[in-house]
């Protein structure tokens, strides 16, 4: 794919730049003492994501997503659900018989699993590991993830730590509160381009 | 201790009062001050417009007039500043600034953490709306900028606060820059003065009766627009307040007032300006007149 | 679009300020943003040691530049991406093409990149046939109304929502008149899922690179660079050489500063890591098939020259959050408009004179040195005390307009001799003193269009030193 002027112009960039040497000051340390620390983090993650837009149930068991979902009048009426914990919530889509992404386009609740969440953001950290299609977490209408109570890192820090190499696998994404846009006059309004709706379970206890 | 006062160009010739409230000031915490005559101007005009060339000379004057003290007071926290930051570019490794970098202070920083002045004494009855001088502010680190999270203590209201009846009023925005900017004032004229009124109209509506700061170009930009548009509202230097200069009464601002209005009728008897020559400066300049008589 | 003629910061700074309703409704959208980011700054204590590393960060990889390079493009490479490098715009448009042309490409959808404005892309492409659709609102509807973006994370901040509602109404079909921000973002959601739809090929920009892993991370709010990468099976990522940083665990502090800095959000709604291309069933548990191609084109475009430079150095730093434009007291009563360049504000002015001094040579002193940017800057870079470098380095170079050196030159003359200083400030006071208003208030009195003059004082301050101190202290 690269031709011979790409070639030339990685050479001439990295020639430029080894023609002046600059002294690299060392990298810094990311371990500090005196991060942001909270008392409840979960709590904290809670209070967060509610701020960002996402409705938060706490729940003892994943048995409860199914009548907490059938009070909301877009699941109610939604025709296309696909769902990623089917043993808890049934789907009527199986996202992994969709060949072609663009067929997504009527899905209207899809119902996933997260890896974390990040109490000072609300932010959790999702991979589409074992999705067929990634578009899947960005073309539905309403989303909802489910995360274990447990699984609550203070910060980002903590986050990309407890990432670590796992990152390299392919794509993941930190989702903090459904799409939204203030480009008209700084009015926030949620529903963007991605979700319209962002439903967070948080399962168990911490 | 003998400090060398060294008074801002544009003090010295429009604001004596302010220089002659700084020697006050100083005495009365018993230092013995020296002007030394010779000073003029710190370079900072020149220095702040790129014109590096023209500002050095002024530099190397200054380092050399005041070699003889070991402490440089000066009411502006922007000619402080000036020295302190700036002057690194002017002086080559063997010239030497007899220290005037480290040993130059802004009065109030001086008052605060050279004399350790617990308190001012004195009486000043009025509501203070205090305009924080970007220059002191985020050059000197006089205050808590309002951008930074590192807490600090504020040294210029620590010293007013110990006036009696001296009330600092609340303002919405308290550091944002009230447009001044040496050459900035006249080369973005438009911006500079929407600036000045909105920093004005901050200390109107908090209710304060006078604007202190702690440099006098700040205020002689809002004195300016405050006359033009007839406001109520008074300036003071922090060095005025901190000697115990009364807030000015509004009889000048009055004469003032009638001397504008009679202007603007002989304005409107005066035939229009002949056209200029160069047409784009015209279409500028008459745009101009256009608003200023919207505004006024 | 392409080259823009030279129109001077007070000229074009004067016509936003002329309407003053309109310039109080700018300052204060935009202050509303910066008190956000003060809350969510406030809200951390290790705020400023967040700064401190970020600025660290850079610093040493902008030094380390070319094995910083060299690491990405290996791992990158190993992740089954293609790497391309571009030496300017110019390049960056053709590869750009080229690949897009290789894949019969007609419909791109576009997520926001400054790189891809500065290189002046999308006329490139359109000229080439190949539809571009911005799919970040507001980038949206600057390019229905042929503007360019005033601000480098909110294009629209200058527009009305009524002028929105006239825009959508006549591109979109929106109903005439109709204004509500949630409406029309409605229609735009619905008329921008047809464009993700029949996409043939995502074009993004990048917020940070990963040098050990080979990643790309891009942030959005509207999840419109994850639709578009999804979606398509090609996705070209155009990037700055100086957006790498060393590792994956430095996105920490990042993540942490960049929305908070930008927006006052705790962190943008999409943060998105990118490793490989558009994968099936991705991750060790899948088949992991790949679904499409991931093209990162790492563009210098005066990267190096900037870098070259002690002094602007630092500038390569900037992670575009804009925060400097938020709290610039200039900007926010001058508009994006009036800077006449792809990134206004503080940074702007810094960046925009590297690229063409003479055409920029306003920029650095469309500023009152206030340093608010520098305090508010989350890489802390030195923004007021570079323009006031700029102002040198314009000067030096002659490119500074003559009447202010000579006037600064005379003036530094006179500010050399105390008595001749003292004689003209006397001059000048009584001159003031007698002169009738008319002729004070002339034309040429910049000061004076607005503002009254100081009123002369009897006497200077040296004048009153001498009476009543040095006479005492000589006896």
């Amino acid at each position: 794919m690269t031709d011979a002027a790409s070639t030339s112009s990685r050479q001439a960039i990295l020639d430029r730049l080894r023609s002046r040497p600059v002294t690299a000051p060392p990298l810094p340390d990311l371990h500090p003492a005196g991060l942001v620390a909270y008392d409840d983090p979960l709590a904290q993650f809670c209070q967060v994501a509610t701020s960002v837009g996402a409705a938060v149930h706490r729940i003892g068991s994943l048995d409860e997503i199914g009548p907490i979902l059938e009070e909301l009048p877009p699941y109610r009426d939604a025709r296309t659900r696909a769902s990623l914990l089917p043993a808890a919530v049934p789907g009527n889509l199986d996202l992994a018989s969709v060949d072609d992404p663009h067929d997504l386009a009527s899905l209207d609740w899809l119902i996933a699993a997260g890896d974390f969440g990040v109490a000072e953001n609300g932010a959790i950290w999702m991979r589409t590991a074992g999705v067929r299609h990634r578009a899947s977490f960005f073309i539905t209408q309403y989303l909802a993830i489910v995360i274990s109570a447990a699984d609550i890192v203070p910060h980002m820090h903590a986050a990309y730590e407890r990432i670590g190499s796992t990152i390299e696998q392919g794509f993941g994404v930190f989702i903090a509160g459904p799409s939204k846009t203030a480009d008209i006059e700084q009015s926030l309004v949620l529903g963007a381009h991605g979700c319209r709706a962002l439903t967070i379970f948080v399962c168990g206890e911490a | 201790m003998r400090v060398g006062l060294f008074v801002p160009c544009y003090i010295d010739q429009f604001y004596p009062d302010v220089a002659v409230a700084t020697v006050e000031v100083l005495e009365r915490f018993g230092v013995e001050v020296d002007f030394p005559t010779s000073q003029t101007c710190c370079g900072q005009p020149m220095a702040n417009t790129g014109c590096a060339e023209a500002a050095r000379p002024l530099a190397l004057r200054a380092a050399e007039i005041f070699a003889p003290y070991t402490h440089v007071v000066c009411p502006s926290g922007s000619c402080t500043s000036m020295v302190r930051n700036h002057y690194d570019a002017y002086f080559s490794d063997e010239e030497d600034d007899h220290g005037l970098r480290s040993k130059t202070f802004e009065l109030c920083e001086f008052l605060h953490d050279v004399l350790r002045v617990e308190s001012i004494g004195g009486s000043f009855p009025h509501r203070v709306g205090l305009h924080q001088s970007c220059h002191g502010l985020r050059e000197l680190r006089l205050g808590w900028s309002s951008e930074t999270m590192t807490a600090r203590d504020d040294k210029v209201s620590r010293l007013l606060r110990t006036i009696e009846g001296l009330e600092l009023v609340p303002l919405k925005r308290p550091d944002e820059c009230c447009g001044f900017g040496g050459t900035f004032a006249v080369q973005e004229a438009d911006v500079s003065a929407a600036m000045g009124c909105d920093r004005i109209e901050d200390h109107l509506q908090a209710g304060a009766e006078v604007i202190v700061a702690g440099d006098m170009s700040c205020l002689m930009h809002m004195q300016g627009l405050l006359r033009r548009n007839r406001q109520p509202l008074q300036v003071m230097h922090v060095a005025q307040v901190l000697a115990g200069r009364p807030l000015p009464s509004d009889r000048r601002g009055a004469i003032r007032e009638r001397e504008v209005a009679a202007e603007e009728v002989a304005a409107n008897l005066r035939p229009a300006a002949p056209p200029s020559r160069t047409p784009r400066r015209e279409t500028a300049e008459s745009l101009e007149a256009t608003k200023l008589q919207g505004d006024v | 679009m392409g080259a823009l003629p030279i129109v001077e910061h007070p000229a074009a700074a004067a016509k936003f300020v002329a309407n003053r309703e309109r310039m109080a409704w700018h300052d204060k959208a935009l202050w509303f943003v910066r008190e956000k980011r003060d809350r969510m700054a406030h809200s951390l204590p290790e705020w400023e040691w967040l700064r401190e590393t970020a600025s660290a960060i850079k610093q040493h990889t902008i030094a380390a530049l070319p094995e910083y390079l060299e690491q990405f493009e290996a791992a990158a490479t190993r992740q089954g991406a293609h790497v391309h490098w571009a030496a300017d715009a110019e390049e960056h448009n053709r590869i750009v093409l080229r690949i897009l042309e290789e894949h019969q490409v007609r419909r791109v959808v576009k997520s926001k990149s400054m790189l891809t404005e500065e290189c002046h892309l999308n006329p490139f492409l359109e000229r080439h046939g190949i539809e571009v659709v911005d799919t970040d609102l507001g980038e949206r509807i600057v390019q229905l109304r042929h503007e360019r973006p005033s601000h480098i994370v909110l294009p629209a901040i200058h527009i009305k929502k009524e002028e929105v509602g006239d825009t959508f109404h006549e591109h979109l079909g929106t109903e005439a008149g109709a204004a509500d921000p949630q409406y029309l973002t409605e229609a735009a959601r619905g008329h921008l899922r047809d464009k993700f739809l029949a996409a043939d090929a995502g074009i993004t920009g990048v917020n940070f690179g990963i040098a050990e892993t080979g990643g790309i991370v891009v942030c959005t709010n509207e999840g419109n660079a994850d639709l578009g990468t999804s979606l398509p099976p090609l996705h070209i990522a155009c990037m700055g050489i100086e957006k790498l940083i060393p590792r994956a665990r430095d996105l920490g502090v990042f993540t942490r500063l960049l929305a908070r800095s930008a927006t006052g959000q705790p962190i943008t709604t999409y943060t998105s890591h990118f490793h490989g291309p558009l994968r099936e069933s991705d991750g060790p548990e899948g088949s992991g098939r790949t679904s499409g191609e991931l093209h990162i084109v790492l563009v210098d475009n005066g990267r190096t020259r900037i870098r070259d430079s002690q002094e602007f150095r630092p500038a390569l730093g900037c992670i575009r959050c804009g925060a400097c434009m938020n709290t610039c007291p200039v900007y926010r009563r001058s508009g994006g408009h009036s800077y006449n360049a792809v990134v206004p504000g503080p940074i702007g002015s810094v960046l925009s004179p590297a690229a063409d001094p003479a055409a920029h040579q306003s920029l650095p002193s469309a500023c009152s040195l206030c340093g608010s940017c520098t305090d508010v800057c989350p890489v802390r870079i030195p923004l007021h005390h570079q323009l006031l470098a700029w102002r040198r380095e314009l000067a030096s170079r002659r490119l500074l307009p003559a009447s202010k050196r000579w006037a600064m030159d005379a003036a530094s003359q006179l500010m050399r001799h105390p008595r001749l200083f003292a004689a003209a400030g006397w001059l000048g006071r009584q001159a003031l003193r007698i002169t009738p208003r008319f002729l004070v208030y002339n034309r040429l009195n910049t000061w004076g269009r607005r503002r009254e003059l100081p009123e002369p004082p009897r006497e200077s301050f040296r004048e009153w030193w001498k009476q009543n101190r040095e006479s005492q202290s000589h006896d």
